[in-house]
């Protein structure tokens, strides 16, 4: 089968996406002039189902391939030839995939390139909305602007005849998504995938797990917990069905109840998800899934306990799916009881929930000093040959009769790319988008292994005098997916760095595992107590002068405002009143407070001087002062127990 | 009236231990329980939560209090919304016999 593939064939310019079924996926082989696309559905064939909000209306959400034609025909319309020499790409952003799916098809019927942004966070989908290589936006949300879908595909306008569209094959040397993944420098970097790349792996998956209409489990019907705009979402939950007589579920279900919901009242028999919201199906009582014909997995391993859980609670078992934005699929393996027969056949003590990976159809793997390198039709056209992943590998001997699969295990990556509950970001991102904010001067970031559905979390250390921990979440959260943003975060004064300058993951993860005390009041050094002089002045008895910190960690700076720390008056004031007591131990217990005035907020890490002066026998008057103005001010008063000295 | 009375002592209650729970489920370390504000948002500029972390605070309700999320993953949302919205949700679940 391997052989099959010539990368020849594959890289003649003359080759559109209708020659590619025969060579690598021959039971999906239609027509030769006819494009994948719906290749497989009857007019009247679903290719979109959901639950419409109003329930009882549920058929209202389905639509038939015929009525994607149209609706693609209708964008079609309005949307401007690309002209051959545009370097400029569409952004579609949609949360509806039957939406997503119309945008799609009509941007290349149009000659377009999408772009595929790296998560959905507001901020960043507008910073990449403004990008100049992006020419138009469709959309169908009220937070962005450009093309609207939402009235084009309404109803109303369906009064207005539109003839479904005849879509033509693409060239398979096309470029048709750009992808802005996190690359190990930082930066975003954008990988282009071809349509002979992305529709030979859709084709081959369709095929090689028993997707495909007419290979006896019915027509898929997919129902994804990820989004379209990811690379594995947009190819397990679009492109597979759209190729194999499928359909996909238009909402994005996250919580266990409502993926549940989604599959019943939809008839799915595929599930699309993530490790962390597998395992988030726990919450469900035993049997209380339906029974699937596929449950795919990407984007990190399995834990060994959520492939158990789904095993024991739903009969379930897992088909993980290891690729890259690069590279495209590479290899799977099966978890459960149904696919991994051949394993515990093969040895009692070879067989696990989480099995080893054995390459895709027209994959090739081989490895130099333990990095996975790759061979397959998925990869770019233009790139090497075999093509060097990040990954680290190691092949184990093949314990099945046969011994002739290159079975192997996955030993994490070799870059400083680290993957957070399945979403890919560079530790060089985090520090660069913490150093972009205001009053950040340095920072240091580390992956640690964590248990649960994370697997692994960026930690953080920083020097920003001043912020706090709260407002540099805030400021991340508008460039970066919430779910890698680094949950320890702490302010230092400095980094933990060697000598050399260096910075050691140990000195960063060392630094963070430290035990954090409560810190309870302001650091107070005393400068001058100690008076000669005599009467009034800085060298009189009655006068003490002392340094005093704000601690980053002062506990009570969490209780005001939150992201917006300052220390309280009352924490001022009994640093004063404690002062006072220690300098002049006769003055007893604090009657009342007078005068008192805080002029600015005190921020953490700021430093300043406390003056006292004890201007009467029973009162001390305190100021805080920084660069010579005062801070804060007042007068306290105590129940002396000496009579008045003068 | 001292029903209603008590069903508000009863709530605060709740939202007192539900901020206990989400301290401890999702390691929050930068947070201690009675830094939360019952309205304030669980996800994005709030607390900060992110869809990970709702799904094991889902999970630790499931465990503690035997509810489960809603059908809808739009009303899920309001009832992640806040501390307060939560403790009103499993307040009125945990009241019904199942």
């Amino acid at each position: 089968m391997t052989d099959r593939y010539p990368a020849v064939g594959l890289a003649s310019r003359s080759l559109t996406v209708a020659g590619l079924a025969p060579i690598v996926a021959p039971s999906l082989a239609h027509s030769p002039a006819l494009s994948p696309i719906l290749a497989h559905h009857d007019p009247e064939s679903l290719v979109a189902f959901g639950l419409v909000a109003g329930s009882d209306a549920q058929t209202g959400a389905e639509r038939t391939a015929e009525r994607l034609r149209t609706d693609v025909a209708r964008v079609v319309a309005v949307l401007p030839e690309c002209a051959p020499d545009d370097p400029r790409e569409i952004l579609c952003v949609a949360t509806d995939r039957y939406h997503f799916t119309v945008a799609l098809l009509a941007a290349w019927q149009r000659g377009h390139r999408v772009a595929l942004p790296p998560n959905a966070q507001p901020e960043l989908l507008r910073a990449v909305a403004d990008d100049r290589t992006i020419s138009l936006v469709i959309h169908d949300t009220d937070e962005m602007s450009g093309l609207d879908l939402r009235p084009l595909l309404a109803e109303e306008s369906r009064a207005t005849p539109a003839e479904p569209l005849a879509l033509a094959p693409l060239p398979a040397l096309r470029k048709l998504v750009t992808v802005w993944t996190s690359g190990s420098t930082g930066e975003h970097q954008r990988h282009a995938k071809t349509a002979g790349q992305l529709f030979a792996e859709a084709l081959t998956l369709a095929e090689h797990f028993g997707l495909a209409v007419g290979s006896g489990g019915g027509r898929a019907r997919v129902v994804a917990t990820v989004p379209s705009h990811h690379i594995y979402g947009l190819l397990f939950s679009v492109l597979v069905p759209l190729v194999s007589g499928g359909a996909f579920s238009r909402e994005t279900p996250l919580h266990a109840v409502v993926v549940r919901a989604t599959l019943l009242e939809t008839d799915a028999n595929v599930l699309v998800s993530v490790p962390a919201h597998l395992r988030a199906l726990r919450i469900l009582d035993p049997g209380q899934l339906p029974a699937l014909a596929r449950v795919f997995s990407s984007g990190a391993p399995l834990p060994p306990e959520t492939a158990s859980m789904l095993r024991e609670r739903f009969d379930l078992s897992v088909t993980e799916v290891l690729g890259s934005t690069e590279t495209g699929g590479i290899a799977w393996r099966v978890s459960g009881p149904a696919d991994s027969e051949a394993e515990r056949v093969a040895g009692a003590d070879n067989w696990a929930p989480v099995p080893h990976w054995t390459a895709l159809p027209h994959v090739r793997v081989s490895a130099v000093e333990g990095r996975l390198l790759v061979d397959s039709p998925f990869l770019p056209p233009d790139g090497p040959r075999p093509w060097p992943t990040a990954d680290r590998i190691e092949f184990i001997a093949d314990p099945s009769p046969a011994g002739v699969r290159r079975l192997f295990r996955h030993l994490g990556r070799v870059d400083g790319v680290v993957k957070i509950g399945a979403k890919r970001v560079a530790i060089a991102e985090i520090e660069r988008r913490l150093l972009e904010i205001d009053g950040v001067e340095d920072v240091a970031v580390a992956v640690i292994e964590v248990g649960g559905a994370r697997g692994h979390e960026p930690v953080a250390l920083v020097v920003a005098p001043g912020l706090s921990p709260e407002h540099l979440r805030t400021e991340l959260r508008r460039w970066l997916d919430p779910v890698v943003i680094p949950r320890r975060l702490r302010l230092v004064d400095a980094l933990p760095r060697e000598p050399n300058g260096k910075l050691t993951r140990r000195a960063i993860v060392a630094e963070i595992e430290q035990p954090k005390p409560r810190v309870l009041s302001l650091e107070c050094r005393s400068v001058r107590n100690v008076g000669r002089g005599a009467g009034a002045g800085p060298d009189s008895p009655n006068f003490a002068e002392y340094e005093v910190y704000v601690p980053r960690d002062l506990y009570s700076l969490r209780g005001h405002f939150r992201g917006a720390p300052i220390v309280p008056g009352v924490v001022q004031l009994e640093l004063a009143r404690a002062e006072a007591l220690a300098r002049w131990p006769d003055l007893g217990a604090l009657r009342w407070v007078r005068r008192l005035k805080f002029v600015r907020p005190l921020a953490p890490g700021e430093r300043l001087r406390l003056i006292l002066d004890r201007c009467a026998a029973d009162r001390v008057e305190f100021s805080f002062v920084c660069d010579g103005d005062r801070v804060s001010v007042g007068s306290l008063s105590f129940a002396t127990t000496l009579a008045p000295q003068d | 009236m001292p029903g209603e009375a008590a069903a508000s002592a009863s709530q605060t209650k709740l939202e007192r231990e539900l901020k206990q729970l989400i301290v401890d489920a999702l390691k929050l370390e930068d947070t201690a329980p009675e830094d939360i504000d019952s309205d304030e948002p669980l996800v994005g500029d709030g607390l900060g939560l992110d869809s990970i972390d709702i799904l094991e605070l889902a999970m630790a309700v499931h465990r503690r209090f035997g509810v489960k999320t809603g059908s809808d993953d739009s009303q899920n949302r309001e009832v992640y919304g806040s501390v307060r919205s939560l403790a009103a949700f499993i307040h009125t679940h945990e009241a019904k016999p199942e």
